[in-house]
């Protein structure tokens, strides 16, 4: 089991993790737990024994910590490339069966709008696609995801509400 | 105007409504007012006055009347009809809609039971995908029936006892 800390890389710091080094996993899961905007190449993995962690730690540097085995960064690469993966198409899915059918439904309308002995009635008020896909309930899809990623790595936030 | 009674075509039933006739237009009606997913040649129409009707009410009550003249049959060719085929178009929408969503979900489970360590994770349990497709399609539909039952003076008769 090896510790990470994890910090922002500096603008003009040549230093990048080796392509499939277990560093560069290592940012991967953080930017996915830390729900960070940019790439993950904008962040840098330190071994938390090392001096350079300890220095990132009292320059309060550091943006979270997690542990990795072996294991675990082979399951990042390929159970949870495939879960990211298909939770990415689940919300597709519902993009486009939005798009489907409120484009449905504004047909519809629109011929109930030009019909004389129909009009008045707008199907559309009765029906919100968007409401209707929220009963779903997906809101926390993503959210359930991490909490378990987060377990698994054992991640801990270093990051401070601001004042 | 004219009343036609509307009754069940039994399965060993030749007879068939004229298409484009009256009688083919109150079937029409009555399966849209059913919504059971019947056809209008599930249905025989006849008109209330006629021999026909009242030897077909001797073996079973009839289910629907609607009263038409040609005024209403042109109302349900040029604005019911068109309208059906888009509310059609919702449904089938709405199964594509389904499908996708019900796809993408499957895919989910799989994944997830497929991995050592995220296979009793749930991601999904929560979901209520049939009952958000519910929601969706009742009102619509409901609607729009009222509308024709109203604008054809459609009578059901329910079989009591």
């Amino acid at each position: 089991m090896t510790t990470y800390l994890i910090t922002l890389r500096r603008d003009d710091s040549q230093a990048i993790h080796k392509a499939g080094s277990v560093e560069e996993a290592a940012c991967e899961i953080a930017q996915q737990l830390l729900c960070f905007p940019g790439l993950s190449e904008r962040l840098m993995a330190i071994k938390s024994d090392s001096p350079l962690a300890t220095f990132s730690l009292i320059k309060d540097d550091v943006l979270c910590s997690i542990e990795v085995t072996k294991k675990s960064i082979d399951i990042w690469r390929n159970d949870v490339a495939n879960i990211k993966s298909s939770i990415n198409d689940f919300h597709a899915a519902k993009n486009r069966a939005e798009s489907l059918l409120t484009r449905a439904l504004d047909d519809l309308d629109s011929t109930f709008d030009n019909s004389a002995a129909f009009s008045g009635f707008v199907p559309s008020d009765d029906i919100s696609v968007y409401g209707v896909l929220d009963e779903l309930g997906i809101s926390d899809l993503d959210g359930t995801f991490n909490r378990a990623l987060g377990e698994m790595y054992k991640f801990k936030s270093y990051l401070r509400a601001s004042v | 105007m004219i009343k036609y009674l509307i009754f069940n075509k039994s399965q060993d039933s030749v007879k068939t409504n004229v298409p484009g006739s009256a009688q083919a237009v109150a079937c029409e009606i009555a399966r849209t007012v059913e919504m059971k997913g019947n056809t209008a040649n599930d249905f025989i129409a006849y008109p209330d006055d006629s021999s026909e009707a009242t030897f077909e009410s001797l073996k079973a009550f009839p289910l629907f009347s609607v009263e038409l003249d040609q005024q209403k049959i042109d109302i349900w060719v040029n604005h019911a009809q068109p309208l059906l085929e888009m509310i059609d178009n919702v449904q089938d929408a709405l199964g594509n809609a389904y499908s996708m969503i019900a796809g993408a979900v499957q895919d989910l489970e799989s994944h997830c039971k497929s991995s050592e360590l995220f296979s009793d994770l749930d991601l999904t349990s929560d979901m209520d995908i049939d009952r958000a497709f519910d929601y969706v399609e009742t009102p619509s539909e409901d609607a729009f029936v009222e509308k024709i039952i109203e604008l054809f003076d459609v009578s059901s008769f329910e079989v009591t006892g």
